[in-house]
């Protein structure tokens, strides 16, 4: 019997074209991102990676619960739905035989379509390296196990999970409603899931708590070298393992469940009416009202019918229980959102108003995109669907009245959505105690720029629907729709907004600056959109059909009839507005501001390096001395610079051509006694794709001039250049955040000297697409003659003469690097003069903003004064005290232990939230809105960030100002890994230890990240070129010798590096291997294998404390036995490992007393025995006296060493009975 | 007032002619149209209240095209469907009152009264408050009746209008109708002989989209009169009958077939005559296009 059921099913199921669509569908969409290389995998990972595929398996999974939902949630219902369920207790069936062959033959069909996946990823990786759509090097080989291992791990439990899920829930609640919201309850409780996920420390409840396994696979693999990834299949152990086995086992518990409830008679009963007929209340009695009424249909009947039919529209979207469970969805997200916030090293920002606005864009977009598509489909379906057309049509209500009411009704949905954030946004404030409400920025984004958006989403929806006039195809149609728009600017990189419906350049709010300069261009695309959206809505509702005929000839018969009618013709105009401000749209981003593809920036850089290589070591005079001056007109978005320079010819040979180029400015000229010199542009570019017409005139950013006469060795030349930073028009992404109304910052102003290699193509993929040869270096090695007289920051010059006028409108305050000489008004105009007595490398900004400026002075410990200086923006004073320390800590403890600090004065200035950074300029720091001004740092463990940055960009007056690293191979350290261990030690000494190992375990979770989507290979440290290399593995190395070789020893060493070399006017100037040469001075030979080790190797370690004991003696003795594990390997540039040959290293045991709070109230640990043990590698027992009762003990407890799994390296410590 | 169908016909994009070459003259008062299933009844109804296109052919309200001037039909009219819905998440009340405005009456007061009458009258005042997607079947009938009679109109149409009513609120309805205006044109189509004989002054008969039959149901059975004659037969001699006699219908009687016949002369062989009612002529006119033999 349960064969048959089963059998039945089966060919029910491979009878239904759906199981065919859904099989297709995967096996498409799989073979697509496969073979077109549109995996996430980084450069040097395979496509077809065996962890990657496990990867894509899940994510398939996920989409595949709405198909686990179809598919599984039919077979009993089936019966249901077509009342065959009454016959079924006629025949001979168990429930066993019925239900389990229900089960098991949708199950199959279920298995059966995910193989379309695994189908589509073997075939991609055999069509993509096949048809060379995608370089055959990024395909590993073909391993059976490969396809087959992540599927019956992940991909199979998973869907066993979704079938008990969805078949259960229609055994208990007997409707097919619940399979549709469960699977969107289960789609949006998981997406809620990884949302909190993020912000929670307890990694292993999150691991084993997702049902889809995803977060445990991307814990597991989130280390894994691009060499583990190819090579080794998906390890299902420790977490993941329990993962699976649970959730499999949760599955398990639905399907018993639900065998177990089933019965016929309780599936089967027919379900019973709630109403009563009450016969008795009959009208008797009752006065009976007239039914004979005044009728009219005059004047303004249609527009209040209008309005009647939308408060019934509206009513009938509001009163839907999935409209509200959607909506309590988006509204749940939104609350997280506003609440948490975005977070930096787990620190909150003030819930300023501009940045909640921002939070919106996360997760409440999708439910409320999820909304206005389903319901305006719905809405325009709905009379259709319920039957009710055949009354609701023969009403004397005009057509457009209908469509109108439809759509006033879905846009006051639109209305209520966009409302939302602004009440939670509201509460959200108010409940954090922050009552500065910015409701002119809430009302702009919420109903001038989300509103509209809302709008034109519904009006395609609209269009689409009525073309199409079938709500499911519609559905699809208009899903679809978003689909292509979202894939071809994802994974096909097209981004011209002016063709993807509803696209508008992107915006950031900010404090200092409101919308700024984005307001223009989102007007603009706003207006377009709307115009155009209008144009669909109009256009297409010829199309609308009324009555009971609807097939598609009289409703084309119909249209046509109606292609010019009032209301087409209003459409037209819609249209014809559209293409008004479409074409001005076009020629402000396509000609005004030149656009360019990815694919044609690309093209560029390539022929930029074809073409002008050859000038890359070519001899070029340097500049010795800058007079700036700029004139900012914040207002309009333009700079004007006009620079004295003076050049020097250093080289030997003489020089008869100057090339200058800058991507930055708008336009150049250089100038000689006051004559415009004649150049030669001499780059070839193909024409913008984008310039339909005629090609614009190029702006001519290269230029090649002959000097006035030819400079021999040591001749000096005195010019002008005459530049200008233009903002015109808008440009596609909205984004230029130079020159704004309020928080400009321009860096520098002049255009560079000589070719720089640094535009060139990094990705070797994409440098073989162009047939440029594979660059494994950036930078010349270590004692090249060139890079070794060159500076990095700034090759043009070596140190310079600097001083700058600077002009601004009034209100607003200017800075350049320098003193201050002077400060006039004059035509209006604020003027500040600014004077650099001392020479600086050829690396300044100018700032210009409406600020409140904090004063203050202090001593250095030689007895030279320095004016701390923090211009902020008005109200951003909560963090003015850690700013403020930071400097004031910084300028003793550095210029004590590395030496005196070279100016008089150290300034911070805030920037508009447009980049996130802070930037080191002689004496000047910009330092973003968005980095610490609004952090609230009212929880005592939190990391200080805005100190620990503050110091970080004071270190760098030290190691970036005196320190001018040069330009040679990791020379970068010697700046930045040199400020963040700077900051570090000096954070730490204000915070103490403990407050650092939150900020150290992110250090090395960057390191560990960043190494494993590695693109190229990973170099070792000393001749390190990634942030992850020069941040998080410089500050963990250098944190950790000193810890190694003490406080005195690095310090002196440091020290040491910095009196060579500081400040030097002329080259040699310093390297990584000139930093190491003072370390290894300051390493005693016992340690010069952990330098080595982490200089110039890349070295892991795998510690791990297996057990801690503990025997107490008496009441002040306790012996410990630590069980630890220490092994030490070292990586290829790939990540493939292998185990070091050593005797032993030196590694820390700790014993720790529990945990209590200090005085402020931070957590603190307890060491009551810290020491290094020199430790083989394999498996120790160490015994360990301590006179306090013990809690926790391990191996290398504060994490110092690099170490794959830092969590296991402490335990608990037993009791040894 | 009367309402004119002249020469209308219609074939569906499935090849079904649903109205063949269709004229009659409606009359003030109520009209009775029956007809077997898929005669094209509705086909018809529905195109008289606007709701599709004929083919060839017109209709006229008083010299007002309906086909063309829709606007000016659907203010007269009332129209219950033989299939419809109504939004469930709506109650009785708001959505009686939400109709009304649709259907010109503009008054809040007015409209609330009406509402009420309305519904007191169809029984659906104690439910007023309740969803619509709640309503029984006999329930969303009778809010259908209610909905068709707001507003005055001058043109009802009804199709099936008492599917689904037990007989009390049968009668109910019959009571309602009655009631409504002299100066009004009621359509009232079915397949149930009885509303006809009921209600109706005036009635037609189609059958595969042809008119079969159009008058006075008096008159219709008068034609009928003594020509009708019946016997109680053998199932499997059914056959021969057929050859020989005009039946018109079979009724299951205690096991055997009450057979009934139409005859200008008395058949004799055991046939006994009887007298005429509207079945007789509605099964008399509908046995020329289908077989009205049920077994």
């Amino acid at each position: 019997m349960f064969w048959n059921i089963f059998t039945f099913e089966l060919n029910y199921r491979f009878r239904r074209p759906a199981t065919y669509i859904y099989f297709t569908l995967l096996a498409f969409v799989s073979l697509i991102l496969i073979a077109s290389g549109s995996t996430p995998a980084s450069e040097k990972v395979y496509h077809n990676a065996p962890v990657l595929i496990a990867e894509l398996y899940i994510l398939f999974s996920l989409f595949g619960i709405m198909i686990a939902s179809a598919v599984m949630g039919v077979p009993l219902y089936r019966d249901l739905e077509h009342k065959t369920g009454t016959f079924l207790f006629s025949y001979p069936i168990s429930k066993t035989a019925y239900f389990m062959g229900r089960f098991w033959g949708s199950f199959v069909a279920l298995v059966f379509i995910s193989l379309g996946g695994v189908l589509g990823v073997w075939l991609g990786s055999i069509v993509g390296p096949g048809t060379g759509w995608t370089e055959a090097l990024r395909y590993g080989p073909h391993s059976f196990a490969n396809y087959l291992q992540p599927w019956l791990t992940l991909w199979l439990p998973n869907m066993w999970f979704a079938a008990a899920l969805f078949f259960a829930l229609i055994v208990f609640t007997r409707n097919i409603k619940s399979i549709y919201s469960g699977g969107i309850v289960v789609f949006i409780a998981y997406l809620l899931a990884n949302f909190l996920a993020q912000d929670i420390e307890n990694k292993d409840l999150v691991q084993i708590i997702d049902p889809f396994g995803l977060n445990s696979l991307n814990y597991q693999t989130r280390y894994l070298t691009p060499f583990e990834q190819n090579n080794f299949l998906l390890k299902i152990d420790g977490n993941l393992l329990i993962n699976r086995i649970l959730w499999v086992a949760v599955g398990l518990v639905f399907f018993i469940a639900a065998y177990a409830r089933f019965s016929f008679t309780f599936f089967f009963q027919t379900k019973q009416g709630k109403v009563k007929k009450t016969k008795d209340d009959r009208l008797d009695g009752k006065s009976v009202g007239a039914t004979d009424v005044k009728v009219s249909f005059a004047d303004n009947f249609q527009w209040k019918v209008l309005k009647a039919l939308t408060r019934i529209e509206v009513r009938n979207i509001v009163k839907d229980v999935y409209f509200r469970s959607i909506l309590l969805g988006g509204v749940i997200f939104l609350v997280l959102d506003f609440w948490l916030g975005n977070t930096i090293y787990s620190v909150p920002s003030q819930p300023v108003t501009s940045v909640l606005m921002e939070f919106k864009g996360f997760d409440y977009i999708i439910f409320v995109f999820i909304i206005l598509v389903f319901f305006t489909g719905e809405t325009l379906h709905r009379d259709k669907s319920t039957g009710y057309s055949t009354i609701n049509d023969t009403f004397p209500v005009k057509d457009s009245v209908v469509i109108g009411s439809k759509f006033l009704g879905m846009a006051f949905i639109c209305f209520l959505l966009a409302s939302i954030p602004i009440v939670v946004g509201l509460a959200v404030q108010t409940l954090k105690g922050y009552f500065n409400y910015h409701l002119s920025t809430y009302f702009v984004d919420s109903y001038l720029i989300s509103f509209p958006d809302y709008l034109q989403m519904i009006m395609l929806v609209f269009a689409v629907h009525l073309l199409v006039n079938n709500k499911f195809a519609g559905h699809a149609a208009s899903i679809g729709l978003w689909l292509v728009l979202i894939i071809l600017r994802s994974f096909a990189n097209y981004d011209f907004n002016l063709f993807f419906y509803s696209y508008k350049p992107n915006y950031t709010w900010s404090e200092m600056n409101g919308l700024g300069h984005f307001g223009e261009p989102l007007f603009w695309f706003n207006s377009y959109w709307t115009a155009f959206g209008l144009f669909l809505l109009l256009f297409f509702s010829i199309f609308f059909s009324r009555g009971s005929e609807s097939n598609f000839k009289t409703r084309l018969r119909r249209a046509k009839s109606m292609l010019i009618s009032p209301q087409t013709v209003v459409s037209y105009v819609f249209l014809v507005i559209a293409l008004a401000i479409g074409s001005f749209i076009y020629s402000n981003v396509a000609y005004t501001n030149t656009y360019l593809t990815s694919g044609e920036r690309q093209e560029r850089s390539a022929e930029y390096e074809k073409q002008l290589k050859k000038y890359e070591f070519m001899a070029q005079p340097k500049i010795t001395k800058v007079s700036l001056k700029a004139d900012l007109y914040p207002m309009e978005r333009d700079a004007y610079f006009d620079a004295e320079i003076e050049l020097v010819n250093k080289t030997n040979e003489p020089i008869d051509s100057i090339h200058m180029q800058s991507n930055q400015l708008s336009q150049f000229q250089l100038l000689y006694k006051n004559d415009t010199l004649p150049y030669r542009f001499p780059l070839k570019f193909k024409k913008p794709k984008y310039q339909f017409f005629k090609a614009s005139k190029p702006q001519e950013w290269y230029k090649v001039y002959a000097l006035p006469k030819t400079m021999q060795p040591g001749d000096t030349l005195n010019m002008r250049i005459v530049s200008s930073i233009l903002n015109n028009g808008f440009v596609n992404s909205g984004f230029t955040r130079e020159v704004v109304y309020n928080g400009t910052f321009v860096g520098g102003g002049m255009p560079e000297i000589g070719y720089n290699a640094q535009n060139e193509l990094s990705s070797d993929e994409i440098r073989r697409k162009y047939d440029l040869p594979e660059k494994d270096f950036e930078l010349p090695p270590h004692d090249d003659d060139y890079g070794r007289r060159t500076l990095l920051f700034a090759d043009e010059a070596d140190l310079i003469q600097f001083e700058a006028v600077i002009s601004t409108m009034p209100g607003q305050i200017a800075i350049a690097p320098g003193y201050i000489q002077k400060e006039w008004e004059e035509d209006g105009r604020k003027y500040y003069h600014y004077i650099q007595d001392t020479p600086i490398q050829s690396f300044f900004n100018v700032v210009s903003a409406d600020y409140t400026v904090y004063d203050d002075e202090m001593k250095l410990p030689n007895g030279e004064k320095v004016n701390i200086e923090i211009f902020y923006h008005t109200g951003h004073d909560y963090n003015l005290d850690r700013f403020e320390a930071a400097y004031k800590d910084g300028l003793k403890y550095f210029s004590e232990t590395y030496g005196s600090f070279q100016f008089r004065q150290m300034r911070l200035l805030e920037f508009p939230r447009y980049a996130g950074f802070a930037q080191s300029f002689p004496n000047t720091v910009p330092f973003s809105e968005s980095f610490g001004w609004l952090a609230n740092f009212s929880d005592p463990n939190a990391f200080d960030y805005a100190y620990f940055v503050t110091a970080h960009e004071l270190a760098h007056q030290w190691w970036g100002h005196q320190i001018t690293p040069n330009y040679t191979r990791g020379s970068n350290l010697i700046s930045e890994s040199l400020a963040e261990y700077s900051a570090l030690v000096l954070s730490e000494r204000k915070y103490g230890k403990d407050n650092m190992k939150r900020f150290l375990k992110d250090e090395l979770d960057d390191y560990l990240r960043g190494r494993s989507n590695e693109s190229k290979k990973e170099n070792i440290f000393i001749n390190c070129n990634r942030s992850y290399q020069w941040y998080n593995k410089g500050s963990l190395i250098l944190y950790a010798l000193r810890d190694y070789i003490g406080e005195e020893a690095i310090d002196s060493a440091m020290m040491n590096f910095r009196n060579e070399f500081a400040l030097r006017e002329e080259p040699p100037y310093p390297g990584s291997a000139d930093l190491y040469r003072h370390l290894k001075a300051y390493t005693p030979d016992s340690l010069k294998y952990y330098l080595e080790d982490t200089w110039k190797k890349i070295t892991l370690y795998s510690n791990k404390t297996e057990e801690a004991k503990v025997k107490k003696i008496s009441d002040e003795e306790y012996v410990v036995t630590l069980k630890v594990k220490s092994n030490k390997l070292y990586a290829d540039s790939l990540g493939m490992e292998t185990p070091a040959l050593y005797e032993g290293d030196y590694i820390d045991i700790g014993v720790f007393a529990a945990d209590d709070t200090d005085e402020n109230g931070r957590d603190r640990t307890n060491p009551i025995y810290l020491a290094k043990h020199k430790l083989k590698p394999g498996e120790e027992t160490i015994q360990i006296k301590v006179n306090q009762e013990p809690a926790k003990a391990g191996i290398d407890p504060y994490n110092k060493l690099i170490d794959r799994i830092p969590d296991d390296n402490v335990v608990d410590v037993e009791t040894d009975d | 007032m009367e309402l004119k169908i002249q020469n209308l016909s219609k074939t569906y994009s499935n090849g079904v002619q649903a109205l063949n070459n269709i004229s009659l003259i409606i009359p003030q008062g109520m009209f009775g149209l029956l007809g077997p299933n898929g005669a094209g009844k509705s086909t018809l109804m529905r195109t008289i209240a606007t709701l599709q296109d004929a083919d060839t052919g017109s209709i006229s309200l008083d010299g007002l095209d309906v086909l063309e001037n829709k606007q000016a039909v659907r203010e007269r009219l009332g129209y219950l469907p033989q299939d419809f819905g109504l939004y469930p998440r709506i109650n009785a009340e708001v959505m009686l009152d939400h109709i009304a405005q649709m259907k010109g009456v503009s008054t809040k007061s007015e409209r609330k009264d009406l509402v009420s009458s309305l519904l007191q009258k169809v029984n659906l005042y104690q439910h007023r408050k309740k969803g619509l997607g709640t309503y029984s079947g006999g329930m969303r009938q009778r809010f259908g009746i209610a909905q068709a009679l707001v507003g005055n109109p001058s043109l009802i149409i009804v199709d099936e209008p008492t599917a689904g009513l037990d007989p009390s609120e049968r009668n109910r309805f019959y009571n309602l109708l009655s009631e409504i205006g002299e100066n009004t044109i009621v359509i009232l189509s079915t397949h149930i002989v009885e509303d006809v004989s009921t209600l109706c002054s005036q009635m037609a008969i189609i059958c595969g989209g042809e008119l079969m039959m159009e008058g006075k149901p008096h008159d219709g059975i008068g034609s009928l009169e003594g020509k009708i004659y019946t016997k109680a037969i053998k199932k499997d001699e059914l056959d021969s009958y057929k050859q020989d006699l005009q039946v018109i219908s079979t009724k299951l009687v205690e096991g055997e077939l009450n057979l009934r016949i139409e005859s200008d002369s008395h058949p004799g062989n055991g046939f006994e005559p009887v007298p005429a009612d509207l079945e007789d002529v509605y099964f008399s006119h509908i046995s020329k296009k289908v077989d009205p033999i049920t077994l």
